[in-house]
C-alpha cells in the first residue's frame, strides 16, 4: 500500500474508509476525458466540523454550497509523490452523519463531469448578457427572399410600365425632330452669297434644348418606376445575424478560463471558408418582431428552442457533426476528430491471462457495433421552402455488403448508423432569375442613360448585389441554418464544402468497418482483465486510453475499476485489428 | 410583364440615341453660328454659345430651363 495524503483546500485531512474506496474511470463511449468517480469522501471529527461550517458558509456570507472545494490527493513520499486535483461536490449529494461527520462525493477538477454540467449550465443568451459576446461576434449574411409576385402589384406596375414606354417613346420622337429642325436650321442656304439663318438656328437649339429637359425629367420618374419595380419583384436584400462555429466554442471557452485549441475549427474558420450558424429566427432581418418592446435587440446568439443554446449544446452537436471529441488538458479545451486523441500514453498493459483462474486468454469482438448503413444528413427547415426543394448535398450513405457471399440468405450485415444533423444547408443565389435578368437589361440601359444626362445610377448594382446571398423563402426559421462565408458573400460552391458526402470524405470514414484509408473500426475485445495498479499508473493515462499491450498493438481502454488500497485494477479494453475483410462499401447521395 | 419591361428597355435605347444626336446636332449648330458670324460679333457670340452649351446641360439633368430659354430667345433676336 502506497503512502496516501489527502488535502481540503490546502489542509492535510484523514477521511475515514478510504481503504475501501474505489476509483472508477469510465471512457465509454467517448474520447474525451474519463468520468472519474471516488465514490466516497468522509471527513469527521474536527475535519469534519470544519467541512460543514465551509458547505453551510453561504448562510453568512460564504461561497456555500454550490461551489466546490478544492480537494488533491498525494501518493508516494513526500518530495516524490504524484497528485490528484479534483473537487467535494456538494451540489450532487451530501450527507451530514451525526454532529460532526460528512460525506460527499470527489470529482475531477474540469474533467467531463465538469464539462456535461458546467458547459450545459449557460446558455450564449447569457453570455451576451454579460458581455462575454458582443455586438462584434456576430456576422451579417445576406439573404434575399424568393420572389412572389403579387398580382394587384404587378397589374399597375405593367400599367405604370406602358404608360411610361408610350411617353418615352413620344418624348424620343419630338427630340428626334428637333434635332431634325437644328440640323435644317444649320444648314447652308443657297444664295449670293450662300449662308445660314442664325436667328433660326438659335431658335431650333432652344427648343431642342427644351425637349431634352423634358426627357431628362421623364427618366427621372422612369428611374423612381424602376426603383419600384426592383423593390416590388425583388424584396431588397437584408442580413440575419449568426455566430462563426470557431467563435461559439472561443467565447464559451472564455467564459470558462479554458484556451482552445482546434486545428478541426481553425480549419473552418479562414477568409474565404467561414462556416457561419444562423440561429432559428423569429422577425425580419433588420426589423423588430411583432409586438416586441423598444429593448429588444437583435442578435446573432442561438435561441432557446436551438440544439446549440449551451455550450453542452454545441459540443454535443459538433461531436456528431465532425465525428470529434474534445479533452481538457492543463486548462486547454482540445476539440478534433476523434482519432486525433489515439496517441498513445505510453502505459503498456501487463501480460496477464484474463482469465486467471484458468491462465488462458478470452476475447470477443466488437462485431455488434457493426453499421452496414451509415447515413449523414442535415435537415431540412419547414419554414424555408428552399431547403426542401434543393437536395443538394444534404444525404450521404455508405452501405456495407458482403464482397464474397455463399448464401445470401445468411447474410447478417446490419444496423444503421443515423447521423441527423439538427441544422440546414443554407441555399445560396447563384444566378438572376428571368425577371430580374431582365430588370437588370433594364437598369443597365437606365443607368447608361442617367449617367449619360449626368445623373449617375446604380440600379443595375442593386441587383447585381443580390448574387452570392443567401436565398430562402421566408424570414422565418424554426432551425439553425449553416453558411460557408466567403467574405461577406455566400461562398460559391458551398453545398459541395458543406455536403454530406465531404463530411464522411473528412471526418466520418474512420468509422467504417472497411479499411478506408488505413483507417477502420473493428476491435478485438478484452474484458475483466486483472492488472497490478497503481497511483503512477493511474495518472500515466488520466487524460489518455490509449495505451499499449504487450505485444505492441495500440489499446483503448474502456473503463477500469481501481482498488487503490491493493494495487490492483480490472480493466477493460479493446485493440484496433481486423477481423473481417470481406466488405465492398457502395455511396449514395 | 416582361414584355412591357423589355419594350420599356428599347425606348430607354431609342432615348439613349436621341439624346447622343442631340448633343451632336447642337454641337454642329455652334460650329456653323461661330462660322458664320461676322469678326465684329465674333467675341460675343462666344459667349453666347457657352451660356447654350451650359443650358444644355442643365436641361440634361432634368433642371427647369423654361425661364432660361426665354431670357436666351430674348436676347437673340437681334440675330433675326
Amino acid at each position: 500500500m502506497a503512502d496516501i495524503r489527502h488535502y481540503r483546500n490546502g489542509i492535510l485531512v484523514n477521511p475515514r474508509d478510504f481503504d475501501q474506496a474505489k476509483i472508477i474511470m469510465d471512457w465509454t463511449g467517448k474520447k474525451e476525458a474519463a468520468n472519474i468517480t471516488i465514490n466516497s469522501i468522509k471527513l469527521v471529527g474536527s475535519e469534519g466540523a470544519a467541512l460543514r461550517d465551509r458547505i453551510l458558509s453561504g448562510l453568512t456570507g460564504g461561497v456555500g454550497f454550490f461551489e466546490g472545494e478544492p480537494y488533491r490527493i498525494e501518493i508516494g513520499e513526500l518530495g516524490n509523490s504524484f497528485g490528484f486535483d479534483g473537487y467535494l461536490d456538494f451540489a450532487s449529494g451530501v450527507d451530514f452523519i451525526d454532529e460532526c461527520e460528512v460525506e460527499c462525493q470527489l470529482k475531477r477538477e474540469q474533467g467531463t463531469d465538469w464539462i456535461n454540467e458546467v458547459a450545459d449550465g449557460f446558455s450564449y443568451r447569457y453570455l451576451e448578457s454579460i458581455g462575454v459576446i458582443t455586438k462584434s461576434d456576430f456576422f451579417g449574411v445576406p439573404y434575399v427572399i424568393n420572389y412572389i409576385p403579387d398580382g394587384v402589384q404587378l397589374l399597375l406596375l405593367a400599367i405604370s410600365t406602358f404608360q411610361v414606354t408610350r411617353e418615352t417613346i413620344d418624348a424620343v420622337k419630338a427630340v428626334a425632330n428637333q434635332v431634325a429642325d437644328v440640323i435644317d436650321a444649320a444648314t447652308l442656304v443657297i444664295g449670293v452669297p450662300p449662308g445660314v439663318d442664325i436667328g433660326n438656328i438659335i431658335q431650333a437649339v432652344l427648343s431642342l434644348i427644351a425637349q431634352v429637359a423634358y426627357t431628362a425629367l421623364l427618366i427621372v420618374a422612369l428611374v423612381k418606376l424602376i426603383e419600384q419595380i426592383i423593390e416590388e419583384l425583388m424584396p431588397p436584400k437584408r442580413y440575419h445575424l449568426g455566430m462563426p462555429i470557431r467563435l461559439l466554442f472561443q467565447r464559451a471557452c472564455d467564459h470558462l478560463n479554458l484556451n482552445l485549441s482546434s486545428s478541426l475549427l481553425d480549419s473552418l474558420d479562414t477568409g474565404s471558408n467561414k462556416w457561419v450558424i444562423i440561429p432559428s429566427k423569429g422577425h425580419r432581418g433588420g426589423e423588430k418582431p411583432t409586438g416586441a418592446d423598444s429593448s429588444w435587440r437583435e442578435t446573432g446568439v442561438p435561441s432557446q428552442q436551438d440544439p446549440i443554446n449551451t455550450f453542452g449544446g454545441v459540443i454535443r452537436t459538433f461531436k456528431r457533426l465532425f465525428n470529434a471529441d474534445f479533452q481538457i488538458q492543463d486548462g486547454t479545451f482540445i476539440f478534433e476528430r476523434k482519432d486525433y486523441f489515439e496517441k498513445t500514453s505510453g502505459y503498456v498493459i501487463p501480460d496477464t491471462f484474463t482469465n486467471q483462474d484458468g491462465l488462458y486468454d478470452v476475447n470477443g469482438f466488437n462485431s455488434d457495433e457493426i453499421k452496414a448503413n451509415y447515413n449523414i444528413n442535415w435537415a431540412f427547415d419547414q419554414q424555408d421552402l428552399n431547403t426542401l426543394d434543393n437536395q443538394v448535398g444534404r444525404i450521404f450513405q455508405a452501405t456495407l455488403s458482403p464482397k464474397v457471399t455463399n448464401n445470401a440468405k445468411l447474410t447478417n450485415l446490419t444496423g444503421l448508423e443515423e447521423v441527423a444533423i439538427p441544422i440546414c444547408l443554407a441555399v445560396r443565389k447563384d444566378s438572376l432569375t428571368a425577371v430580374e435578368e431582365v430588370v437588370k437589361a433594364l437598369a443597365s440601359a437606365l443607368d447608361a442613360l442617367a449617367g449619360q444626362l449626368g445623373n449617375p445610377q446604380s440600379l443595375s448594382g442593386k441587383i447585381n448585389s443580390r448574387i452570392g446571398a443567401m436565398h430562402t423563402s421566408s424570414h422565418f426559421s424554426s432551425i439553425p441554418k449553416m453558411v460557408v462565408m466567403s467574405g461577406s458573400q455566400l461562398q460559391k460552391d458551398q453545398r459541395s464544402i458543406m455536403a454530406a458526402s465531404k463530411l464522411w470524405d473528412d471526418y466520418h470514414y474512420i468509422n467504417s468497418f472497411k479499411p478506408i484509408n488505413g483507417k477502420h473500426n473493428q476491435y478485438w475485445i478484452y474484458r475483466e482483465q486483472k492488472i497490478p495498479f497503481c497511483f503512477e499508473d493511474f495518472i500515466t493515462i488520466l487524460d489518455n486510453n490509449q495505451v499499449e499491450t504487450a505485444s505492441g498493438e495500440i489499446a483503448e481502454i474502456e473503463s477500469l475499476e481501481w482498488d487503490i488500497w491493493d494495487n490492483f485494477a480490472t480493466i477493460n479494453y479493446r485493440v484496433n485489428r481486423l477481423f473481417d475483410n470481406n466488405f465492398e462499401i457502395t455511396y449514395n447521395t | 410583364m416582361i414584355d412591357s419591361l423589355k419594350e420599356l428597355q428599347n425606348a430607354v435605347k431609342l432615348a439613349q440615341q436621341q439624346i447622343e444626336l442631340a448633343d451632336k446636332s447642337v454641337n454642329l449648330a455652334m460650329e456653323k453660328l461661330i462660322q458664320s458670324t461676322p469678326d465684329d460679333d465674333y467675341k460675343q457670340m462666344e459667349q453666347n454659345i457657352v451660356q447654350i452649351k451650359d443650358l444644355m446641360n442643365k436641361a440634361k439633368q432634368g433642371k427647369n430651363v423654361d425661364q432660361d430659354i426665354k431670357n436666351l430667345s430674348k436676347q437673340y433676336k437681334k440675330w433675326e
